[in-house]
């Protein structure tokens, strides 16, 4: 057991001012909305093949050249290499999530990957050979990139839903129970109409980028382009039924329960409404022409509506990272009576960076159960910051509310040490609030720790959803 | 090779692989079955990968050491190098083919050694977290360098972004050999995140390094032989039309042949770096009864090489059979040393067997495998059509 536990801990690096789910955000939100560009791309390059074969829109080849050029510029550098930098930031910053979810679908990423190389090798021979080959094997060649590219969607799509609804894996333990959960088509469909409709948009401002193409040739390829904003139409329903496959309590987040995700949430769907307003009407049934400017400002409402729906994502698995088995500080939901019971930090090997600036031994605990059970998510004075939030409230305030922490907000998860490591993180913070002073007094009474175990007892080492659930079962 | 089945293994998650015993007989490790089905995917993974990676590399050396040579060309014109024009026209893709490649040896060693890779990364925060917009940059200074507008640079400028790629590249061999040291040595973890040091720099650090880089060069030189070879208008014998071929065979094996000497004298200076004790720890299990046979592979390898380079260089031409041996003799060498490399990991971290058989009990457990076989069945015929659409196009680009 011991060594297990050892196995529990790594070096904790803090990011400054910036909490840590802000850098694997945004590197996450730029991956997501390139590698959906990628899918919707290929596929929407389908579509002007067949327009060039059969020879519907004379300009069609020249578009191809261009869109396929940017796509391999964009895609296969940044794109390809912030995948590659999502596992690196992800090994930063959930350590313990991304270390489980290898374990558990290690053989679905290895298939992603086989379909990685495909795509890889399948665009490269279109961007150096389309020239010369024959339209059919160049529709060959395309087909093969978007099923790849579609096929690497699918796969991925399985893994991140089973975070939010990980259904029958949590009782059978099962692969494929855990993969075809719930959301996951929901979830596939969403973003397959996110991927042509961003492929959609990118095109209208390469269709304005094109050397010597007239307004008229330039109209034709946009309202081609355009077509694809039909995916739109349906996005409002699939995202209700997306919805309506969260966890009760991930609802009640988008709802009100945490009001940054309620606001997110609305940045995403008043952007994708302005978004789907205008291609509808504007693109679609008037068949408007728009220039660079104005593609620009779309694409840029498309990565708000992505941004606002990947902040959601992540943000709605609270108290989790992985639903039922791994909380949002890399506890597992098994292990919090176990670490109630030896400490949380007792086998941490890692020494405080800055110990000197604590003047006890019991600050210095405090400050070691920051690190392990907040640091993952918050910060002590910048975003998200416990000083922010816990600066008003008295001693006994601290210690109850962090002790029954899940029912304190529902989606934290449960206070996972000792009493005597609740009562230094409350000494550790107490003595932030007020300002670190070299020396300040603090007192500690049986009583005080005799309160901390009963309501670390009270609350229980579930989540703060259960509570809702013992309430409404009992009546309570 | 691999049995499938569905018995539950009760620990939350289904067991589905029984692997044959012969291939824990195949490292002399003493791992169980399922911990070397997982060592062999990660080592075959690994050398494509490193193939890749050493074209990459030894052709980014190649065209910086061009670049500077030709810093007296005047603006606008640019007289390449038959190799250089190649290892130009076809870096950005290689690269690409190597980060691509790249991702499934990332993902099994993090089966394999999760807690010390995850570790190392972490100490390792800045650099690593460097690496990325690195070759993001590295990147698009390769297509510039491909493209006919850096050709009316001032040829300083054209050196130094080939300077930039090789140093970019570097940078990025430099961060991946520490964080590998970093990870065998768990008694610097501590220590290192204590002081907020962003360094782990030891003596076998260099000459580790020395010996990736110098022993790139022959592979690249196997692959821009056959790229030359197999160019539409080549005959058989591997005379292409162009008059500098005769250089070509006096530029490769001379690159080919260096890389090798210099790969050798680093692992001499590796050796000799590790220290005493360091050597103890592997020297066993890598002059034990199957550890041996990777060794000799290695050095056999190498050997054959040199034969191969020598004979192309003295007659002159690019023939098959040298160009069979020197790329048998290339991927034996890798092979061999990408083994070696696990059994020395293997022989400095005495715990990291057993940790490997709790991860694998876990991990070794995960279903889908059959997905992925037939996946990468499919990926192959993908793949392998690619190709033959490339070489046809190849073909007729020529003729035209």
């Amino acid at each position: 057991m011991t060594e297990l536990f050892i196995h529990y801990y790594y070096p904790v690096n803090e990011f400054g001012p910036a909490m840590p789910g802000m850098l694997i955000g945004g590197l996450g939100i730029l991956h997501v909305f390139l590698a959906q560009f990628a899918i919707g791309g290929g596929l929407l390059m389908c579509w002007f093949q067949w327009l060039a074969m059969t020879g519907r829109v004379p300009k069609a080849r020249e578009f191809l050249d261009g869109y396929f050029k940017g796509l391999v510029l964009i895609s296969f550098v940044i794109g390809a290499l912030t995948g590659v930098g999502m596992w690196f930031t992800s090994v930063q910053i959930g350590t313990s999530t991304i270390g489980l979810m290898i374990d558990v679908f290690h053989w679905v990423w290895a298939t992603e990957w086989t379909l990685f190389c495909v795509e890889i090798i399948a665009g490269y021979t279109f961007y150096r050979y389309h020239t010369h080959l024959s339209d059919k094997a160049n529709m060959g060649l395309l087909v093969v990139y978007s099923l790849a590219a579609w096929g690497s969607l699918f796969w991925i799509n399985g893994i991140l839903s089973w975070q939010l609804t990980p259904n029958g894996w949590l009782d059978s333990g099962s692969v494929w129970a855990g993969f075809f959960n719930s959301s996951f088509w929901p979830s596939l469909v969403y973003r397959t109409a996110v991927s042509l409709t961003i492929a959609s948009l990118v095109a209208c401002v390469f269709i304005n980028l094109m050397k010597d193409t007239d307004v008229a040739d330039r109209r034709v390829l946009i309202n081609r382009a355009a077509q694809f904003l039909w995916a739109m139409v349906p996005m409002p329903v699939v995202g209700l039924w997306y919805l309506a496959t969260f966890p009760p309590d991930s609802q009640s987040w988008l709802q009100g329960g945490s009001i940054a995700m309620t606001l997110f949430l609305a940045l995403a769907i008043g952007a994708s409404t302005l978004l789907g307003l205008y291609a509808v009407f504007g693109l679609l049934i008037r068949r408007l022409y728009i220039n660079v400017s104005t593609a620009l400002l779309l694409v840029a409402l498309a990565f708000g509506a992505t941004a606002g729906g990947e902040f959601v994502r992540e943000g709605v698995r609270k108290p989790y990272t992985i639903r039922g088995t791994l909380y949002s500080n890399s506890i597992r939901e098994g292990d919090v009576q176990h670490l109630r019971e030896i400490g949380s930090v007792t086998n941490d090997p890692y020494p405080l960076r800055d110990a000197s600036a604590y003047f006890n031994a019991n600050l210095a605990l405090g400050a070691k159960v920051y690190r392990f059970q907040c640091s993952p998510c918050h910060t002590l004075e910048g975003a998200n910051g416990l000083s922010h939030l816990t600066a008003t409230w008295s001693a006994d305030q601290l210690r109850h509310n962090i002790a029954m922490l899940q029912r304190t907000k529902a989606f934290m998860p449960p206070f996972a040490g000792t009493p005597e490591e609740l009562e230094a993180l409350v000494f550790f913070l107490s003595w932030v609030n007020v300002g670190r002073p070299d020396v300040w007094p603090w007192e500690t009474t049986d009583e005080d720790l005799n309160r901390i175990r009963h309501w670390l007892d009270e609350a229980g080492t579930g989540p703060g959803s259960e509570v809702d659930v013992y309430r409404s079962n009992t009546g309570g | 090779m691999v049995e499938c089945d569905s018995e539950y293994s009760g620990n939350g998650i289904h067991r589905t692989m029984n692997t044959p015993n012969c291939l824990a007989a195949l490292f002399p490790t003493g791992l169980s079955a399922p911990a070397a089905f997982y060592l062999v995917v990660y080592i075959l993974t690994l050398v494509v990968h490193v193939v890749f990676m050493n074209y990459v590399f030894a052709g980014s050396v190649y065209l910086g050491w061009m670049g500077l040579r030709r810093v007296s060309q005047p603006s606008g014109e640019r007289h390449d190098t038959l190799p250089a024009q190649i290892i130009r026209d076809w870096l950005p893709m290689a690269l690409s083919t190597a980060i691509t490649a790249g991702v499934a040896p990332l993902l099994f060693v993090q089966i394999l050694y999760q807690h010390s890779f995850y570790t190392a990364n972490l100490l390792l925060l800045h650099r690593w977290m460097a690496i990325v917009p690195v070759l993001i940059v590295v990147f698009y200074l390769m297509y510039l360098l491909k493209s006919r507008a850096i050709d009316i640079w001032n040829p300083i400028w054209r050196a130094a972004a080939g300077l930039l790629v090789f140093c970019g590249l570097f940078f990025v061999a430099w961060s991946w050999t520490e964080n590998h040291l970093l990870s065998v040595s768990p008694q610097s973890w501590a220590p290192m995140y204590e002081s907020r040091q962003m360094f782990h720099i030891t003596p076998e650090l260099w000459p580790r390094l020395m010996i990736w880089l110098a022993g790139s060069f022959p592979t690249m030189c196997m692959l821009v032989a056959w790229q030359i070879r197999l160019a539409p208008g080549t005959d058989q014998d591997g005379d292409q039309p162009s008059r500098r071929l005769g250089s070509v065979t006096v530029t490769l094996p001379s690159l080919a042949l260096g890389g090798l000497i210099l790969a050798m004298a680093g692992l001499v200076w590796y050796a000799r770096a590790s220290g005493e004790p360091v050597v103890n720890t592997w020297k066993e299990p890598l002059l034990g009864s199957s550890g041996r046979l990777y060794v000799y592979a290695a050095a056999t390898g190498m050997l054959v090489q040199v034969i191969a380079w020598l004979w192309i260089a003295v007659i002159g031409k690019l023939g098959a059979l040298p160009l069979w041996l020197a790329t048998a003799g290339g991927l034996v060498t890798i092979v061999g040393v990408t083994v070696v490399r696990e059994i020395v990991r293997l022989a400095h971290f005495p715990d990291l067997e057993a940790t490997i058989e709790n991860r694998i009990g876990d991990a070794g457990t995960a279903q889908g495998f059959v997905v992925f076989v037939i996946s990468a069945a499919a990926a192959g015929v993908a793949i392998g059509w690619c190709i033959v659409q490339g070489r046809k196009a190849s073909a007729q680009r020529v003729a035209s």
